[in-house]
């Protein structure tokens, strides 16, 4: 028995500090670390377990995860925003391009917000955050986009999200009630914003998703319906916590949001739904 | 809530700037008659860079909401 050697005793400090894998049958999902490596260069470095929701997290949003086995849409995506990190530098990364260039929609905020792993929370003063995403350029299609913003706390004062529309589209960028919208307002005649009642979510679709006499809801309430719109595309940067209101932002909101999503094809009422459950998971697997 | 009052050129000093990282100073008029200039508590008190500590020295008042036209 000369050879038998205590291998725990002899690992034992050699294995100390390496983490469990995050993810069930192997490592990480490349794009999850791409984005786990951002939040550390931007100086938060996430839990074994929150390593596991963000792997999830893209999981779910190629269709291979958990909660969304079917729908690949990763495509369409533009803008994943999890207000993760705890930091400024961390929670305007778009997890899907987790650099610090505008280009790749990294959000820079404005004025006041308080920034947590809860999420940002604007102060209702003079917070916003630019999207660097202009729907009119950075979009594909006139038809189909859609806006998510999920926030949490139930006050009643500013615009969650949104951007003015271009000169000739007479159409809203309408609040679905497929999350239990708060309420949208057309405000003039070409701008948009959407706000949003906890603990549910707001979200905007243009084009073929403005079905005539949708209602919109205040807290579960239908309050009033819309007409179809016109399709196209607003022109002016999407901003978060305001709208943007003819190049600058109004309306400022105090409401802490935890995850913006932009997309072109939302296409379905069913991948809309599967939005808000997607996020819902993610947010429950790091502890929001 | 408490603001922090700027003169037009402190103001033109701000805007622009990083207060912390990927984080701008935010200056807006406020609605007293005649309006001010003004930042928020969260952007003093936040405030990282030795360039802006005079921030801290500013006088105070409380915010008056402007009356937004988009409302």
């Amino acid at each position: 028995m000369g050879n038998n050697i205590n291998i725990g005793k002899y690992l034992g400090s050699k294995v100390r500090g390496i983490e469990p894998p995050a993810a069930s049958g192997g490592g990480l999902d490349p794009d999850a670390q791409a984005y786990i490596t951002a939040l550390t260069t931007q100086g938060y470095t996430p839990t074994a377990g929150e390593k596991t929701g963000i792997n999830e997290l893209f999981l779910n949003l190629k269709g291979t995860g958990p909660v969304n086995s079917t729908d690949n849409m990763y495509s369409d995506l533009k803008i994943v925003r999890p207000y993760f990190g705890g930091l400024a530098a961390t929670n305007g990364l778009n997890a899907i391009a987790p650099t610090t260039n505008t280009t790749d929609f990294y959000g820079t905020f404005f004025g006041g917000w308080v920034h947590t792993n809860a999420g940002s929370k604007p102060n209702g003063v003079n917070g916003y955050m630019s999207n660097n995403f202009t729907p009119s350029i950075n979009m594909s299609s006139n038809t189909n986009g859609g806006i998510f913003c999920n926030v949490i706390e139930n006050t009643d004062v500013g615009m969650d999200i949104g951007c003015q529309t271009f000169t000739n589209f007479t159409g809203l960028l309408i609040a679905s009630n497929f999350f239990g919208t708060r309420y949208s307002r057309a405000l003039t005649s070409n701008q948009l914003g959407v706000a949003a009642s906890p603990p549910t979510n707001a979200a905007a679709f243009w084009g073929s998703l403005q079905i005539s006499g949708q209602p919109y809801f205040q807290q579960n309430t239908t309050l009033t319906t819309f007409a179809a719109g016109t399709s196209g595309r607003p022109d002016r940067d999407l901003l978060s916590g305001a709208i943007n209101s003819n190049g600058s932002p109004a309306n400022y909101t105090n409401r802490r949001r935890n995850f913006e999503l932009v997309l072109n094809n939302v296409g379905t009422t069913a991948r809309a739904l599967l939005l808000k459950q997607i996020v819902d998971a993610f947010n429950t697997a790091v502890g929001r | 809530m408490i603001v922090y009052v700027l003169t037009e050129e402190e103001k033109d000093l701000l805007v622009g700037q990083f207060f912390i990282p990927n984080d701008k100073f935010n200056p807006v008029l406020d609605g007293d008659t005649p309006p001010d200039w003004v930042i928020s508590e969260e952007e003093v008190e936040q405030n990282q860079y030795q360039e802006f500590m005079w921030v801290k020295d500013l006088p105070t008042k409380n915010w008056i909401r402007p009356i937004q036209e988009t409302e």
